[in-house]
């Protein structure tokens, strides 16, 4: 059995891919090999966004409390997918819940780490960005997908 | 129109007279896919031929009195029986999924071009569906599994409106079951994803939430032996080519089902024109590289 160090776990998610071993080296400085059991929260809305989730293997929901509903699911993510971009943005506040629908792994990363490092370098900041803004252009497309409920009856 | 025109017409008409006559199908099984959606299984009422069919062909349905529409055929019976399902929203579908075991409804067909599956051997092939486009690509899923050997990776992404619409969801299994007897190196992947989940069934989803493109693999390690058929919502299919021209497929190795208002469907009629091309006959698959510009056409 080979273990992966947390660089190389950076180094093949698809949201790091090709950042390239020096930053690939610095952001592993602020990362975390984490499990989360089925039905843990990885965060929670309102608490600090402090944390970038890179998922490797499992599922999380992005839900949110609806009072007389519970916990109500927007969107799955999955191996290859990532979370979590509140910790650049102020007030650095989570917008929705993060839970584990199964036994998920992942590699965090801690947000304000991460902010202080790009801040303090504006190559590897500019790289986080776009890649976070790529990953925000598709979610927006998804989300707006979902809003025209293309599979829905519009004849009448 | 000159008289050499005329001819011309007249020689296709001629070609297609058995194309205008619809024969008659008895249903003799029905399943409730959805709400508002029905299989039907139909057999030959008049002893004639058997209906040489391939996969994402169409017919033309018509019950008696109301109208006749197009319908992609679904599977085909080892019996020879005709399979289609039909979504009731208008009045001839709704007549159509209204009809009981024993009564008798009109086939003209099959009509339209197909998925290429033996052009595809060797490749690996995304199938992505939304919606009722589960519907044609499902003769192409059954071709894929039957003959497996055949092709590299198979990967079928499916999105529904919620967990209640997903049609043929009891095949999901089968399909990720059938492996390759000889190289058990090749996958299977069959994931389902739906836009939402009402509140009552949401303990029990264990697919996805999200669009169908969200499904698709980051990366593919050998894009150019790779090909994808797309059926769904033309919103749907725009976005998801942008995602697979992005995984590196060229655009002769994609194909689309397209949908137009298909009347006549022998190409004479015109009312499901599509720039140069009359859907029913050159369509309703196409490659890409054929209709890519006509896609974004809003005239169109």
């Amino acid at each position: 059995m080979t273990t992966q160090t947390i660089e190389s776990l950076i180094g093949s998610h698809p949201f790091f891919v090709g950042l390239g071993a020096e930053f690939t080296r610095f952001v592993a400085g602020c990362a975390k090999n984490r499990y989360a059991e089925k039905g843990e929260y990885l965060a929670h809305e309102g608490d600090e966004a402090a944390a970038l989730f890179l998922v490797r293997r499992g599922k999380v929901s992005i839900e949110t409390n609806v009072p007389g509903r519970g916990g109500v699911m927007v969107e799955t993510l999955g191996a290859g997918d990532m979370s979590g971009w509140s910790w650049l943005f102020p007030p650095h506040k989570w917008t929705f819940d993060i839970k584990a629908l199964e036994g998920t792994s992942f590699v965090e990363l801690n947000g304000k780490c991460l902010r202080e490092k790009c801040e303090g370098d504006p190559r590897l900041g500019y790289e986080v960005a776009k890649r976070l803004a790529g990953m925000m252009v598709e979610r927006l497309r998804s989300t707006r997908l979902r809003l025209l409920d293309l599979y829905g009856d519009h004849s009448a | 129109m000159s008289l050499g025109q005329s001819i011309n017409v007249q020689k296709q008409v001629h070609a297609h007279r058995n194309s205008f006559v619809p024969r008659v199908f008895t249903v003799t099984g029905k399943t409730r896919e959805t709400v508002d959606t029905v299989t039907i299984k139909a057999h030959s009422g008049d002893g004639g031929v058997q209906l040489e069919v391939h996969p994402g062909q169409f017919n033309m349905l018509y019950v008696h009195g109301i109208g006749e529409i197009p319908v992609s055929i679904s599977a085909v019976g080892s019996d020879g029986a005709l399979i289609h399902t039909v979504r009731r929203v208008g009045p001839v579908s709704k007549a159509l999924g209204s009809l009981r075991i024993g009564e008798s409804f009109g086939v003209r067909g099959p009509y339209g071009t197909h998925w290429p599956l033996e052009s595809l051997h060797g490749r690996s092939v995304m199938v992505l569906a939304g919606g009722l486009g589960l519907a044609p690509l499902r003769p192409a899923i059954h071709h894929l599994l039957k003959f497996r050997d055949e092709f590299g990776d198979v990967g079928i992404y499916c999105g529904a409106r919620s967990p209640a619409d997903r049609i043929f969801a009891s095949e999901f299994a089968r399909w990720q079951k059938a492996k390759p007897r000889t190289n058990g190196a090749k996958s299977n992947e069959v994931r389902v994803t739906v836009d939402r989940v009402p509140d009552h069934v949401k303990a029990a989803w264990q697919g996805e939430i999200g669009v169908v493109t969200s499904l698709l693999p980051r990366s593919l390690p050998d894009p150019g032996n790779a090909a994808a058929l797309i059926c769904g919502p033309e919103v749907m299919m725009r976005h998801a080519v942008q995602d697979l021209l992005q995984l590196g497929i060229a655009k002769e190795h994609i194909y689309l089902s397209l949908e137009r208002n298909m009347k006549c469907a022998v190409g004479l009629c015109g009312h499901c024109q599509l720039s140069r091309y009359f859907v029913c006959r050159d369509g309703p698959v196409f490659s890409l590289d054929r209709v890519e510009r006509l896609l974004t056409v809003k005239e169109l």
